[in-house]
């Protein structure tokens, strides 16, 4: 009898859908990311401010290598390490780190979820039925590690990744695999490839790795051997819960780290457009139908965010913040219109857009239009305030956020201290600060306009403490026809330095400075300064232009 | 004889009707001259000159006479522009009054910034100015023009020391303002001497060594008719300026306390 023939063999695939599950581990994302400049090749660790003294938080890996860990206190480790680099912890600005690059993995996959058991360092993507679009597995990984080499959160950041067909084994192979290379398990191998690992590849707890250790269970295998009831007399039913997981047999869910905003307006095209007025007649639609939604919810969108896929899967975000809540569409499409004029130059659309989407990621409640016979009074003012914002957005869709500013005073007598600009969106300091500041006796002697930097000027004084007798600025040579000061303001004893000319460090040191108020021969004012006490700090003070009088 | 006066009637007719429609589109001299909406800029030896004050709903210029100019130019500017912004919120009908004020990147490289400290020296509020820092001078224009279709903005500032917009620009500026009945300033360096524009008024700021500014109203649309408004026809005034004549107005010292202040102590002796 001879055999079947090979398309009725019963050992097919089966052809439920896969799932495919990528494990991301960074070992060192706290000393990796950190903003705080240090020698990446030398020992340098993170420390938090705990009971009992500085305690090391995270450690890179030539510190862990050199036998510092987290957990020792500071002490400790300098005894270990006398020439360690040490910076504070700032656990906000890993963690929104962590986020943004969640969100950059999201040109992979739709679906990033957050790792319940390495929250701080480790992400969990489900990949299930993306891989084809980079042509396989392997090459989806090396485009990831590639790509996130490249980015802002990734550049120099240690990363183990595993690709496995349930979270569990994914999770264990990526922190306990060895090494940082990328693993791979093909469907249905899960089980062999986690037996070998540790029982902490299992994500158990402190208490339960405790009792491995001293039964003298090292491997996940020597743990598998047991009779289930055996280990869940001694240890609970965790350990067969985790293991069913990693082999399969158990399911387990990913909660998606950014949860899908809750208005959105999604736009896919058949054929894609290149030409930015059709895009915009498109985005004037979903305007539309994103105010609609805002609308029956009652709710105004405070940032709008655009984001435009192309062909080749590149993306292009465009955010528009808005000041006050908004749900009116013609608004938005306004604002988007100048958005895209800004963009002329910058805007390619490649091969063509496929994609557009619109969201509202933050939105605050819409406050109904006043009716301006109920409120005589203040309905007449709230009309305004609108039309203000509306015109506040248009600048900032315009020009950007930078440009559009509000210039502040703060208590400070450094000049360059006590003003800043600051975005129209943030609100302005209370009334009684800003008559504070205009009551303070020096403001009335202050410029009008503030140059940028002071600029370095070369002068001619009668005697070294004296005002300046001729002065030249910007190639053009100033006589001087009256002068009042000096004006000594003096440094901040409790800040480091009063920051001088930028192009020299060497003024770090705290130096004191005489204002005058100069006038020239044309009737021209400027405020200038003499940086350093002549005999005491210097002496061979310099000279700064900081101002001109109207 | 009959006849041709019957083909003169509706000519005339026609060319009347024209000059209905010119007018309804253009800033009518009677209009510039009926004198409602002008201001008292607050200097008597000026305020002698423009009896009809200084109107609310139109483009002016502001240019400074030498290269190092601008500053007291902007000053001057800035003067107008709190007291515009005052009369604005007398009369009340937008509540709160924002003056804005943007400058070129040219501006921020000669000048700086608007340091809050001293705004109120001007007479302006540091919390209800808005300051576009270093923008496109195409984007400033666009900014002044989007400003006067806002019913807070009380008066606009625009500063450019390099280049003065083009005529098309300004007449579509000094348009806006008058649709829109609200003032706004244009203060250009003195590399902008000259150049052609739709502003109703052209001022050139000089600054005097120990005194004031020199301020001398060179342009003023309109100007001769307001000597007699009788005597301007709107196709008079629709070709070009009337030159106002030009001298030098100087302002006392005790009349300027907004960027004159008293404050130097000592002068050298020369």
């Amino acid at each position: 009898m001879s055999a079947p023939p090979a398309h009725l063999t019963p050992d097919l695939p089966p052809p439920s859908f896969e799932r495919r599950y990528l494990a991301l581990w960074f070992p060192y994302w706290h000393t990796d990311a950190s903003m705080v400049a240090h020698e990446r090749a030398q020992p340098f660790v993170l420390v938090t401010q705990q009971q009992g003294g500085q305690r090391l938080a995270a450690a890179n890996a030539a510190a862990q290598a050199a036998g510092l860990a987290a957990g020792m206190t500071l002490a400790d480790a300098r005894a270990l390490v006398p020439c360690v680099q040490t910076a504070m912890l700032d656990a906000a600005a890993s963690a929104r780190r962590l986020r943004r690059c969640a969100a950059s993995l999201q040109s992979f996959t739709p679906w990033v979820g957050e790792d319940r058991f390495a929250p701080q360092d480790g992400l969990m993507l489900d990949v299930s039925g993306c891989a084809h679009l980079f042509g396989g597995e392997r090459k989806m990984l090396a485009e990831m590690r590639a790509r996130f080499a490249r980015s802002n959160q990734g550049a120099g950041v240690g990363l183990s990744m595993a690709l496995a067909g349930t979270p569990g084994a994914a999770w264990g192979l990526a922190h306990y695999g060895g090494g940082q290379g990328d693993i791979i398990v093909p469907p249905g191998h899960e089980a062999e490839a986690v037996l070998e690992l540790p029982v902490a590849a299992l994500r158990l707890e402190a208490a339960q790795l405790d009792l491995c250790r001293r039964l003298g269970l090292v491997r996940i295998a020597d743990l598998a051997r047991f009779p289930r009831h055996e280990i869940t007399r001694r240890f609970g039913a965790l350990p067969i819960l985790r293991m069913e997981q990693a082999f399969g047999q158990a399911g387990e869910s990913v909660n998606p780290y950014l949860p899908p905003p809750r208005f959105q307006a999604i736009r896919n095209l058949a054929q894609s457009v290149t030409q930015i007025e059709a895009v915009q007649l498109l985005v004037d639609a979903l305007c539309t139908t994103l105010a609609a939604q805002l609308h029956e919810a009652g709710r105004g969108a405070q940032a709008l965010d655009l984001l435009l896929t192309r062909s080749d899967n590149a993306r292009l975000r465009l955010h528009v913040p808005l000041a006050h809540p908004s749900a009116d569409a013609a608004h938005m499409a306004r604002l988007f219109a100048e958005r895209f004029a800004r963009l002329q130059s910058g805007f390619d659309a490649g091969f063509g857009i496929e994609t557009l989407v619109l969201m509202a990621q933050r939105h605050a409640p819409l406050a109904p239009p006043q009716d301006a016979l109920a409120l005589q009074g203040r309905g007449r003012k709230s009309v305004p305030v609108a039309a203000l914002a509306r015109f506040a957005d248009r600048l900032v869709s315009r020009l950007g956020a930078r440009a559009v500013v509000r210039p502040v005073s703060w208590p400070s007598h450094i000049p360059e201290r006590a003003a800043s600009l600051q975005s129209l969106t943030i609100a302005p300091p209370d009334k009684q600060d800003e008559a504070a500041a205009n009551d303070s006796p020096a403001s009335a002697t202050r410029p009008l306009f503030l140059l940028c930097a002071p600029e370095p000027i070369e002068v001619i004084a009668e005697i070294p403490e004296g005002a300046p007798f001729r002065f030249r600025w910007r190639r053009v040579l100033h006589e001087v026809v009256a002068a009042q000061g000096p004006e000594r303001i003096g440094a901040e004893w409790w800040r480091q330095a009063m920051s001088a000319s930028p192009d020299d460090t060497a003024h770090n040191i705290a130096g004191t400075r005489d204002y005058f108020r100069i006038e020239d021969a044309n009737g021209h004012r400027f405020w200038l300064y003499r940086d350093g006490l002549y005999g005491r700090e210097t002496l061979s003070p310099r000279w700064f232009m900081h101002g001109v009088f109207p | 004889m009959q006849a041709k006066t019957a083909q003169e009637t509706p000519r005339k007719a026609q060319i009347a009707r024209l000059r209905q429609m010119m007018q309804a589109h253009d800033m009518r001299p009677e209009d510039a001259l009926s004198g409602a909406a002008g201001m008292a800029i607050g200097f008597d030896a000026i305020d002698a000159d423009l009896p009809q004050g200084l109107a609310g709903d139109a483009l002016h210029e502001v240019v400074a006479a030498r290269p190092g100019d601008f500053p007291a130019a902007l000053g001057f500017a800035w003067h107008l522009a709190a007291r515009f912004t005052t009369q604005f919120a007398e009369q009340g009908a937008a509540g709160e009054a924002h003056v804005l004020y943007g400058q070129t990147h040219g501006g921020v490289r000669d000048i700086g910034q608007p340091y809050a400290p001293a705004l109120h020296q001007a007479g302006l509020s540091p919390t209800r100015l808005i300051y576009l820092d270093g923008v496109a001078p195409d984007d400033l224009l666009w900014a002044g023009e989007t400003a006067l279709a806002c019913p807070s903005i009380g008066c606009t500032v625009l500063a450019n020391p390099d280049s003065a917009p083009s005529f098309t620009a300004s007449r579509r500026l000094s348009m806006a303002a008058a649709n829109a009945a609200r003032p706004i300033l244009l203060v250009l360096g003195a590399a902008a001497q000259g150049a052609a524009s739709a502003a109703t008024t052209r001022w050139h700021i000089c600054a005097l060594p120990k005194q004031g500014w020199q301020v001398q109203l060179l342009r003023q649309k309109y100007g001769v008719a307001s000597c007699s408004p009788a005597s301007c026809s709107p196709a008079k005034a629709a070709r070009g300026w009337a030159v106002y004549p030009a001298r030098p107005v100087c302002a006392p010292q005790h009349n300027i306390p907004l960027a004159r202040p008293h404050h130097l102590l000592h002068a050298r002796q020369a």
